[in-house]
């Protein structure tokens, strides 16, 4: 079984400033990014953020990622367009893209996912962002909470997997209806995205076990990710379903285990989310840091310490039934040429030592 | 105000003449002769038909237009994700987005384009629509009356400023209800797209007068875009709006007038007539006004192109030749480009024009037909006194 790694990208800025990790790239930096008055700048109007995320991606393409976690954040750029205006430069890399099920009607979902299939070569993924506060639906003119969302998502999913390759496809539901409804050849040419779900509550679990390809788990203990899988992929077989199951961590990796752990209580601390005692209480394992949202990524878990004992954590996990790592880190562009360059020889040809573990 | 003139990128394929079948893209068989994909060693090639899109893009910013209309029907690719993979290998192309503002949530909007502005640098434009009813609007999971359709529209437009501008925004309509709706600072820093708005029925001229900044018609008789623009210049002007106006038109331009029927009486030479009724009964279907409108000029007792000629260089048989509108300009060069200053005179400020194939076409009238534009006389002065 050979696993597959993605790379979140940044679309609120990378955090490339190692000794500040409130700085961020381009115009989402405090000062925009720009140079004093005394030195003659030809960039503005030439570049943006956006091509920061091109250089991030290629990046991953390069240093070997399957592909790119595309986050759904209001703080941040939109990820469709991300999504689109980035795949068509960069080959090879599947999409992976967040959004929630009420950005539009699911034939619309079905719909631009279908143009993005054909000029991709495939390489569109959706993962559904289901649960969030009411304070942000209601930002959004959503007023849908609770169990409920998981229904208007399971209903969502049944129609854009319901129109794609057929005709005549009616549906009437709590939240959506179609009549007479498909996307038939050329524009179903290429499958519907593979779906990814996340979430722990029984009802996003039932969720993934009728309709999801992959599952996306936030943890990162192990014996918890081992028993998440069990559960599920019972609920799964239930249904007569098969489904993968993924990871999402941030990474810090270096030389030396001392290194690592070092630059991760240096972010903490320079983040001035709390002191030396709190930053202890965040470790869970020796190489595992909980933490990690606080200081702005995406994944709260992460694994921290030496390429090798980052190697072989991740490939631990793997033996614990996870396929798909979606993995970020501070700097992402750098980071991805590090994971490349020094993580993925290990995880690709094990080391002796490695297969001892 | 300088004249906007905009190519149309074909978004279901395009043909290498009026008469012949679809070759440009994989909506007929890739067979030899196909393009994007075409065929290589007998399997389809890598290209896509989003390749050639790219093509006419190229083509139309080349030649001098302003931007280009990317149609959006059920049968067709989406606007949102052409635009996107193509803003970042174009530099001045404007990519009018044509929707409806049933497929999408007016914040999620607003957020997709404000993050697209970023990309292309502000090169969004949209074209509204706010539907055609009957079958295809129930195709896209979307019920809903049409007069309540333009009112829709009206809260939709109302959300999608309020939360890009005046955020945190709340609203409470009969349609969205928002609370504290808003976009971060580097998408709200961006301009709010021009809306080029359609739709033909009292209640769309109603909801363009509030919201429109462009009022965009099919070309229809001259008198009737008359009547039809004075109403929507009172509607606008109850708001203390002034209405501006934009036509989408085929153009079919040669070096002489010859040449250019010709081209037409080889359309309808291969065109099965037997189909008339096939293509007019598939009008009939929604509530779209406009569409009613188009049809109200049918001349299915036509036994000559030249029957369906309803005034100098204009014809009336193009939607019979390939989808969509069926006005059209017809002759050579400075006929083309005389019937547009017509226009302009009668107080057209944008122009959609297409030309099939929208490849070639793109070169020969932002070469041929658009240097011989004159534009408005006054604005004309206006310009030269800047």
């Amino acid at each position: 079984m050979t696993a597959e790694y993605y790379w979140t990208l940044p679309t609120r800025g990378g955090g490339r400033g190692v000794a500040d990790p409130s700085e961020k790239d381009g115009d989402w930096s405090p000062g925009g990014g720009a140079l004093g008055p005394s030195i003659r700048d030809v960039r503005p109007g030439r570049y943006s953020y956006v091509d920061h995320l091109a250089h991030i991606t290629r990046a991953a393409a390069v240093a070997g990622f399957s592909g790119v976690f595309v986050p759904f954040d209001p703080e941040g750029e939109d990820s469709w367009i991300v999504s689109a205006a980035l795949a068509r430069e960069i080959p090879r890399l599947a999409f992976v893209t967040e959004f929630p099920p009420t950005f539009g009607t699911p034939v619309y979902a079905a719909k631009m996912s279908a143009t993005f299939q054909r000029f991709s070569g495939g390489r569109l993924g959706w993962k559904l962002a289901v649960e969030d506060d009411p304070a942000a639906g209601a930002a959004f003119g959503d007023h849908v909470e609770g169990a409920d969302r998981f229904v208007r998502a399971g209903e969502f999913l049944d129609v854009a997997t319901g129109i794609w390759g057929q005709e005549g496809f009616t549906f009437k539901g709590r939240f959506f209806e179609v009549e007479e409804g498909g996307l038939r050849h050329p524009l179903s040419r290429y499958p519907r995205p593979p779906v990814t779900l996340s979430g722990a509550t029984p009802e996003a679990l039932a969720l993934s076990a009728t309709r999801g390809d992959l599952h996306l788990w936030e943890s990162a203990r192990l014996h918890e990710l081992e028993e998440y899988i069990l559960e599920l992929n019972r609920l799964a077989s239930a249904h007569g379903r098969h489904l993968r199951h993924g990871v999402q961590l941030t990474v810090v990796a270096r030389e030396t285990a001392q290194e690592a752990w070092d630059e991760v209580r240096r972010l903490w601390l320079h983040a001035g989310v709390g002191d030396q005692e709190g930053f202890e209480r965040l470790v869970l394992a020796p190489e595992l840091w909980s933490g990690f949202r606080t200081i702005g990524q995406h994944a709260t878990a992460g694994v921290v310490g030496s390429y090798e004992q980052v190697a072989s954590y991740l490939h631990r996990v793997g033996e614990a039934g996870v396929e798909v790592f979606y993995l970020g880190a501070n700097s992402p562009l750098e980071e991805a040429y590090r994971f490349g360059e020094h993580v993925v020889p290990l995880l690709v040809a094990p080391s002796p030592q490695l297969q001892a573990v | 105000m300088a004249i906007d003139i905009y190519w149309r990128i074909p978004t279901h394929g395009d043909k290498g003449a009026l008469r012949h079948q679809l070759t440009r893209g994989d909506w007929a068989p890739t067979t030899p002769g196909s393009i994007a994909p075409g065929l290589r060693g007998g399997e389809p090639d890598d290209f896509s038909y989003l390749d050639h899109m790219a093509d006419i893009a190229r083509a139309a910013e080349i030649s001098g237009f302003y931007g280009a209309l990317i149609p959006s029907f059920p049968h067709t690719e989406d606007p949102w994700i052409i635009s996107s993979a193509l803003a970042r290998e174009t530099k001045t192309l404007r990519f009018m987005i044509a929707f409806q503002p049933g497929f999408l949530n007016p914040v999620h909007a607003a957020r997709m384009s404000a993050s697209l502005q970023r990309v292309s640098d502000g090169r969004v434009v949209y074209n509204i629509i706010s539907g055609g009813g009957g079958p295809a609007q129930l195709w896209w999971g979307d019920k809903i009356d049409h007069d309540d359709r333009y009112r829709r529209t009206t809260e939709f437009l109302d959300v999608h400023k309020g939360v890009w501008k005046e955020g945190p925004f709340t609203y409470d309509g009969a349609f969205y209800q928002v609370e504290n709706g808003r976009l971060p600072d580097q998408l709200a820093q961006q301009p709010i797209p021009e809306i080029y708005f359609s739709g033909s029925s009292d209640a769309a001229v109603e909801a363009a007068g509030r919201h429109s900044d462009y009022y965009l018609s099919w070309l229809e008789p001259f008198d009737d875009l008359r009547v039809k623009f004075a109403q929507v210049r009172e509607r606008a002007a109850l708001v203390g709006r002034e209405a501006r106006f934009a036509v989408r038109v085929d153009v079919l331009a040669r070096p002489t007038e010859e040449e250019a029927w010709a081209e037409i009486r080889r359309g309808w030479e291969a065109f099965d007539t037997s189909q008339l009724e096939i293509i007019y009964g598939s009008l009939r279907g929604g509530d779209s006004v406009g569409g009613q409108r188009q049809q109200a000029l049918r001349s299915d007792e036509a036994k000559s192109y030249k029957d369906l000629i309803i005034a100098p260089n204009i014809w009336s048989g193009f939607s019979l030749l390939r989808g969509g509108p069926g006005l059209g300009i017809v002759g050579d060069y400075a006929n083309a480009a005389e019937r547009l200053n017509d226009l302009i005179e009668l107080g057209v400020d944008a122009f959609i024009l297409a030309g099939v194939p929208h490849l070639e076409e793109a070169y020969r009238v932002g070469e041929e037909v658009l240097p011989l534009v004159r534009g408005r006389q006054v604005a004309q002065r206006q310009l030269a006194t800047v």
